[in-house]
């Protein structure tokens, strides 16, 4: 079993074509997602970025080699640098006045042998009974 | 979307299963398409020149067929 812990940085900010829409890009896997609301749109993150990070884990790749390219990185540094800290409820009760939010989304992965007889894990990480994802057939899969 | 990706080569799950994401696959590397409105979703360009970048596709061809 081996465990992997990210924190990805996930920007958001509001859609400049496609009316009433926020964009969320994930950074450090470059994954681009959009949601209808600064919440929805960090949930859409955290899905996509969950599913990228759980297939290319289960594929033997390294997330991370997806990373964004730097001029994405240099939206993120003065919203950090910069910008004020506040809770993710009072950015959403303001959002008419949000031009760009970063959070950063922990991730935690546990890739797990399966067994081929049986298309189960051999062994499950703490706290698990059933894993979230796995793949029927792979030798691997992972669960975030 | 879900067309203009499966015309330009790429595998894409018939159905967000479960999420709210498609599934979009091209030499078993995998992007996931927003479909918190099934297939009427309207697509940012940011998000196009995203699975542009992860699968190599030229913007302009992928941009002609939406």
């Amino acid at each position: 079993m081996v465990k992997h812990d990210y924190n990805f940085w996930v920007l958001v900010q509001p859609s400049a074509d496609v009316p009433g829409e926020w964009i969320a890009h994930c950074l450090e896997v470059d994954v681009v997602t959009q949601g209808t609301s600064i919440n929805d749109a960090f949930k859409m993150a955290a899905e996509a970025t969950t599913m990228v990070v759980c297939e290319d884990l289960a594929a033997g790749r390294n997330p991370l080699d997806r990373r964004a390219p730097d001029e994405f990185w240099a939206e993120l540094w003065p919203v950090v640098n910069d910008g004020s800290r506040k809770s993710l409820r009072e950015v959403a009760a303001n959002s008419g006045s949000v031009r760009c939010v970063a959070a950063q989304l922990l991730m935690h992965a546990t890739i797990v042998e399966m067994d081929p007889s049986t298309h189960k894990p051999r062994e499950l990480p703490d706290g698990w009974d059933v894993p979230a994802l796995w793949s029927k057939g792979r030798d691997s899969a992972v669960h975030a | 979307m879900v067309s203009a990706l499966k015309a330009m080569g790429l595998t894409v799950d018939p159905a967000p299963g479960g999420g709210s994401h498609y599934r979009a696959v091209l030499d078993g590397k995998v992007y996931p398409i927003p479909a918190h409105n099934g297939t009427k979703t309207e697509i940012a360009d940011v998000y196009i020149k995203g699975v542009c970048r992860c699968f190599s596709l030229d913007y302009a061809e992928l941009k002609k067929k939406l």
